[in-house]
């Protein structure tokens, strides 16, 4: 087609012409379009997971709040919010996201630790609970399965295995700290923390027999300057 | 990977900071495709993809996060094949398109090639079209020979292509050698107009006989470089220009290709982005002025000791102790304040690429139609014009974050009237 007004061709099947927008006479064989015409409407929104989540959570946690002050109970609608906020991460960044397993497994791994170490400091001051479980029995498991389920990946050189380097040592380091603690007197229980030690240890020395190059590679990569 | 080539790879110099300013600025993003004279087959061209990524190993990357820099690492997700209806123009979703930085897609005959700036420039993505193709063209079963302007399909990953050549050739330069201001320059004209919703970009390709470029040129005692920029300056002056006060310069970016200069073959980032202002002092200025101008100052950038004392300049910030051992958060941070509130005072009205003629090899011409280049505008960028030369066409695209298309009208009727017969196509974003 031609524009007689700035007398250039115009290809494509549009028959309008790009620089001056007048209507251009119809060919019989306009000839394939370079681009895809921009689609158009691309905007319309669909109700997203966020706003059903928040919608939900607004209202429920509200009620429970409301049921709180009414009965005078303790107040456990902290624990509903902090369980509800839970379910949120879980889906919106483990089962929805497309990032890799590693650093969901890694995120899942510190969010349950934050949220129990939450737990503990709402808790531990008031009377006739008792929460050195949360430092007795729950990081040291949680910490020891992390670390042994990465050590494993990485023994058996899953994909990516590389990946999984760095954040096994986070881990590690983390799982250190229950027997820390216990050597501090902060917690009575140890065998837990020692096991949950020795776990660390194993994974760490597997580690450095097996796979000895890859964590330097690795170390060398993210931390070059 | 072969076995002499490391898994991963540091980002060029120039490429640090690019992936810090992605959100706020859009992706940095450029587009190089190929017209072929036949409909594009999607499973040859994937199989010529997954062929040739192993012997290009700083294309076959993704992009993982260190402790103070965002580095490449070896990709060994197979590469995908989009249609271009499906993804026109949006950004590089680089989960969904396996971790590759590079996004490869068809449309018709057209086959898209569109490049993060972080893995390479223009020059660097047009070698990789040209090797994609070869291979394609191979794979379909023609017999065409690369006549040493690709390398064998046979040959080991090459180290000369994978170098960062800042670093290679930087050599220190004193401090009051580089100048702040030089740097950051003035606050140019920030082209008017109605902002498309979203994402959204207009596009328009006019096509047309170098000859009739180059006569016009030559009237003009200019380059195709010098009388094109020179235009494109008068054109956004002669339509859009509105600052009375004329206080605002109209600056034009215009890319250096440092490879010849410094004797490189790099496929990565190596261009300079000189600067060419040009003051608007009284009311009628004419397209000689604006030739002139650029001539000059491209002259001056040009010259070696400028464009070493630049490439310095670019490394320098990397080399800078502090810099260096910043952890990546706190960079990220630090680049985001520097572009909120240093870099908006430092606005170019538009860009303008040539990155000149590409060497195809003379086998491949009947299989190819034309190329075409282009770059995504970001928010601090209104306005991108790209050139590129093949087979004596060249095509000029242009890619603008406003409705209006006045400046290209313009513009291509300026050529009109220069004796060019050009064809246009447009996306029609506008309409
Ligand atoms: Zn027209």
């Amino acid at each position: 087609m031609r524009c007689y007004n700035c007398g250039v061709e115009v290809r494509g099947r549009v028959n309008v012409c790009p620089l001056c927008h007048n209507k251009l006479e119809e060919e019989e064989n306009p000839g394939e379009d370079v681009f895809p015409v921009f689609p158009k409407g691309r905007t319309e929104k669909k109700i997203s997971f966020n706003r059903v989540f928040w919608f939900v959570f607004f209202n429920a946690v509200s009620i429970c709040v409301a049921v709180n002050i009414i009965f005078e109970t303790q107040f456990w609608s902290m624990i509903v919010a902090a369980g509800l906020i839970y379910v949120y991460v879980l889906i919106k960044n483990t089962i929805l996201s497309r990032t890799e397993i590693s650093k969901k497994f890694f995120f899942q791994t510190i969010v349950l630790s934050t949220i129990f170490i939450a737990i503990w400091l709402a808790f531990f001051k008031q009377d006739g609970y008792n929460m050195s479980w949360v430092f007795e029995y729950v990081l040291p498991i949680l910490y020891a399965v992390s670390a042994l389920a990465y050590g494993i990946l990485i023994f058996f050189r899953v994909h990516n295995f590389n990946d999984y380097i760095i954040y096994e040592l986070f881990i590690i380091i983390l799982g250190v700290m229950p027997l820390v603690l216990f050597f501090c007197g902060v917690i009575k229980l140890g065998i837990p923390a020692l096991i949950c030690f020795f776990v660390c240890l194993f994974v760490f020395l597997s580690n450095l027999i097996f796979s000895w190059k890859f964590v330097i590679n690795e170390l060398k990569r993210r931390f070059h300057a | 990977m072969e076995k002499d080539v490391p898994g991963w790879l540091k980002l060029d110099n120039s490429a640090r900071i690019y992936p810090m300013i992605y959100n706020q600025n859009g992706q940095n993003i450029f587009r190089v495709s190929c017209e072929l004279t036949e409909r594009v087959d999607p499973v040859i061209l994937r199989n010529a993809l997954k062929d040739i990524l192993p012997k290009y190993p700083s294309f076959n990357v993704k992009l993982k996060r260190g402790v103070f820099w965002y580095y490449f690492e070896e990709n060994r997700k197979p590469p995908i094949i989009f249609n271009e209806a499906d993804i026109a123009a949006d950004k590089i979703d680089f989960k969904a398109n396996n971790d590759y930085i590079f996004r490869a897609s068809y449309y018709n005959s057209t086959v898209s090639l569109d490049f993060d700036h972080s893995v390479t420039d223009g020059k660097g993505g047009f070698e990789f079209v040209k090797a994609l193709l070869f291979r394609y063209f191979v794979l379909q079963g023609h017999d065409i020979d690369g006549a040493n302007l690709v390398r064998p399909f046979d040959s080991p990953p090459d180290k000369g292509e994978m170098e960062d050549s800042f670093s290679v050739n930087y050599k220190p330069v004193r401090i009051r050698d580089v100048r702040l201001n030089e740097i950051l320059g003035r606050r140019g004209y920030e082209i008017s107009g109605v902002p498309f919703e979203n994402s959204k970009y207009g596009l328009i390709t006019g096509q047309c006989d170098i000859s009739a470029i180059k006569l016009a040129a030559k009237k003009y005692n200019a380059t195709v470089t010098e009388y094109l920029g020179g235009l494109l300056m008068y054109s956004i002056y002669k339509t859009n220009y509105n600052d009375h006060s004329g206080k605002r310069p109209i600056k034009l970016l215009i890319p250096i290709n440092l490879r010849r200069l410094f004797g490189s073959r790099t496929l990565r980032n190596f261009s300079f982005a000189s600067v060419v202002e040009a003051e608007i002092k009284s009311k009628d200025i004419t397209l000689e002025y604006f030739i002139g101008e650029i001539k000059k100052q491209l002259t001056k950038t040009l010259e070696e000791a400028n464009l070493r004392t630049a490439v310095a300049g670019i490394v320098k910030v990397d080399k800078n102790f502090l810099v260096k051992l910043l952890p990546l958060p706190v960079k990220y941070v630090i680049f985001r304040l520097i572009q909120e509130f240093i870099w908006k005072f430092k606005t170019n009205t538009a860009i303008f690429t040539n990155p000149g003629i590409i060497d195809i090899p003379r086998t491949m011409h009947p299989f190819i139609r034309q190329l075409n280049f282009f770059s995504a505008p970001v928010r601090s960028l209104k306005l991108n014009c790209a050139t590129v030369t093949h087979n004596g066409e060249i095509s000029i695209s242009f890619a603008r974050r406003c409705k209006e298309t006045d400046i290209m009208k313009f513009f291509f009727n300026a050529l009109t009237k220069e004796g060019a017969e050009i064809g246009v196509v447009s996306n029609y974003a506008e309409l």
